[in-house]
């Protein structure tokens, strides 16, 4: 039995390590990563239900054309049969003066009603009822564009977080390479000179490389960070493990435009404005729906009645009524007129009132988004400048660096030199893989603020 | 008169187009010659970790260094000092030049196994600038040359890894030594550094 026992438990580690062994690792470009997170996203679900909702309301509209009022109604119960003492024929039975309901005879009353009204004309009430609903619908949809765009530029963000730390990784791995170098080179220059061995280098390089450690902790952390939010972000499926198949953050390879520009793309295309503006003609065109439904309109009407009671017989003659047993259909026009004209009108000037706030909101929201296209233009093109002349320096550094390690291979360098080079170098080269991005992120929120599609943005 | 013209015009379109054809077969010249040594250098550093025999280190060397003009290099290397020496320095100079720069090429071999991305080719008047990304373990460095036609072959006349140009990089070196303790503490260093 314990052997059994051992064997089940070895068996069920070795599936549950093997398990682990069979995640793979899928690299995917940005696109892909944007349409998994996107279908993930909770806030993409509520804005997506809100078109579905406005879709429904179309179709309610529309579906006012039709028949907008039709009901069936069926009603049933338990009736007595009628005695004749007279003796008197089924069809006869309303000449016996004494007839008198029949209780121990019991039968099922059936009455059936059908009724419906079918609008014929209505100024076009309904035509523009459907027309606001329509318009609202496509208002529903720029806010849900509003909304994607505003994930989407953290989606980016996120996304290239990931290759950020990668380069930030390799630049360190680099880096540790050189500073063993440096640590060789001074332990060289101990054991051969020890009396041109200046304990001020030695602190220096010390200090650089316990801030050095630091620096890597921070990266390895922050690559942590930025797995976990993928891992949130994409909800990996089981045995998956996604990866960014851009290895490489280059700068966004793209002229900045002059600023009207970007200000005039931001009023013809942010999807914000869009929406209020397709929120007002919705409004208008609901207040002419309204305006019509207050003048008279012409329906036809029609209505069937059928009732039946088979243990109760029908009598024929006209001025006897049997609403037990009867069959009868009428279809007529009919012109209907709402007269609460105060209501109506109140109704109208909250309408108006509606169509006032939204062009009030849409100069609101337009102020902020300039300030916004000014905020994101001036940092896009701070982070330009500051790649450029950061690349610049960086050139600077290398040439230096490059120059104290010639010098130490010719026996002319100084190690506290080559360290400053080492360092300067170093931090120069984050400073440009920082700037990159922070470039390329600049200008992906630029280009949201001015309405431009996040694929302009992309390089790779 | 308009034959003429139509005759000029005629024949500068045809040497335009003509020069248009050489460039083109200079840069693919270049490009097969740069490929074909990638592809020998690679074939003859075989798989990953291996180690390298004597003959083999030479060999790479051979194929690494090959097709640089050593001589042009340290030219540009030692500047107008070069034309100030006499013809008996200046071939020891070469010689100790290139030396150091062949031995510096093969301290790490593995980077050679790198795959390489040719960006762009300018030629212009027997002389070329050639643009490469070379990409190894993710991590990607920019190598360029400038070469030179010499006779019916290019030759590399300098070569830039990372941004910075080799010939350049020792020329700034070079003339801070001068300088500040003469050139003959310079081949005296050589020396020294070429005997490692």
């Amino acid at each position: 039995m314990k052997v059994k026992t051992l064997f089940f438990l070895l068996t069920l580690i070795l599936v549950s390590s093997g398990s682990g062994f069979s995640q793979d690792t899928l690299r995917i470009g940005f696109p892909e990563f944007l349409a998994i997170a996107l279908e993930n996203s909770g806030q993409m679900k509520v804005v997506g239900t809100n078109i579905e909702l406005a879709e429904n309301q179309t179709q309610m509209a529309k579906d006012q054309r039709f028949l907008p009022s039709l009901s069936l109604r069926s009603e049933h119960a338990i009736v007595p049969s009628v005695d004749s003492p007279g003796d008197y024929a089924d069809d006869q039975i309303y000449l016996d003066p004494d007839a008198t309901n029949d209780w121990s005879k019991v039968g099922l009353y059936t009455r059936v009603r059908l009724q419906g009204v079918q609008p014929v004309f209505t100024w076009g009430a309904i035509n523009k009822a459907i027309n606001a609903a329509k318009i609202a619908a496509r208002a529903t949809e720029e806010e849900y564009n509003a909304t994607q765009a505003e994930i989407e530029l953290i989606l980016y963000d996120l996304y290239y977080s990931y290759v950020f730390a990668l380069e930030i990784e390799r630049l360190l791995t680099d880096a540790e390479d050189k500073i063993e170098q440096i640590e060789r080179a001074l332990e060289k220059q101990r054991e051969e000179n020890p009396e041109e061995a200046d304990d001020t280098d030695e602190y220096k390089f010390r200090i650089f490389k316990a801030q050095f450690d630091i620096q890597r902790e921070e990266v390895a952390q922050s690559l942590h960070y930025v797995k976990e939010t993928w891992n949130y972000a994409l909800r990996n499926a089981l045995g998956i493990i996604y990866e960014p198949q851009v290895r490489f953050l280059d700068p966004v390879q793209l002229k900045m435009e002059h600023l009207g520009f970007y200000q005039k793309s931001a009023k013809d295309n942010r999807p914000e404005l869009l929406a209020l503006e397709l929120g007002k003609e919705a409004l208008t065109e609901y207040i002419e729906s309204l305006k019509s439904q207050n003048l008279p309109g012409l329906y036809l009407g029609f209505t069937t009645t059928f009732a039946s009671t088979p243990i109760r017989p029908r009598q024929p003659n006209p001025f006897i009524s049997t609403p037990e047993n009867t069959f009868n259909t009428a279809i007529g026009f009919t012109i209907r007129q709402n007269l609460n004209f105060f209501q109506a009108k109140t109704s109208f000037e909250r309408s108006k009132l509606e169509v006032s706030r939204l062009n009030y909101l849409k100069d609101s929201q337009q102020d902020l988004i300039i300030l916004e296209v000014n905020d994101a233009y001036r940092k896009a093109a701070l982070a330009e400048v500051k790649v450029e002349k950061t690349g610049e320096a960086l050139q600077v550094a290398k040439e230096w660096l490059r120059m104290e390690q010639l010098d130490y291979d010719f026996g002319f360098g100084d190690s506290k030199d080559l360290v400053d080079a080492v360092r300067q170098e170093l931090e120069l080269r984050l400073s440009e893989m920082e700037g990159i991005f922070e470039l390329n992120s600049t200008v992906a929120k630029l280009n949201k603020s001015a309405g431009i599609p996040l694929t302009a943005t992309r390089n790779n | 008169m308009r034959k003429v013209i139509t005759t000029i015009f005629a024949v500068f379109c045809i040497g335009i187009s003509s020069m248009q054809v050489i460039a083109q077969e200079n840069e693919q010249g270049i490009r097969t010659l740069l490929t074909e040594r990638d592809d020998q250098i690679k074939e003859l550093l075989g798989p990953e970790g291996q180690e390298y025999s004597e003959e083999q280190r030479e060999n790479l060397k051979e194929i690494i260094n090959g097709i640089i003009d050593f001589e042009a290099m340290a030219k540009t290397a030692l500047a107008d000092t070069y034309n100030e020496i006499s013809a008996e320095s200046r071939t020891e100079f070469i010689d100790l030049f290139s030396t150091i720069v062949r031995d510096h090429s093969m301290n790490k071999l593995e980077i050679y196994r790198a795959v390489v991305t040719y960006n762009s080719i300018e030629v212009e008047d027997g002389s070329a600038l050639v643009k490469t990304m070379a990409e190894l373990d993710e991590v990607r460095t920019p190598v360029d040359y400038k070469m030179v036609l010499e006779g019916e072959e290019w030759v590399i006349t300098d070569m830039s890894v990372d941004d910075l140009w080799t010939a350049e990089s020792y020329k700034n070196q070079f003339q801070r030594i001068i300088a500040r303790r003469g050139f003959d503490a310079l081949m005296d260093s050589l020396r020294k550094r070429a005997a490692q």
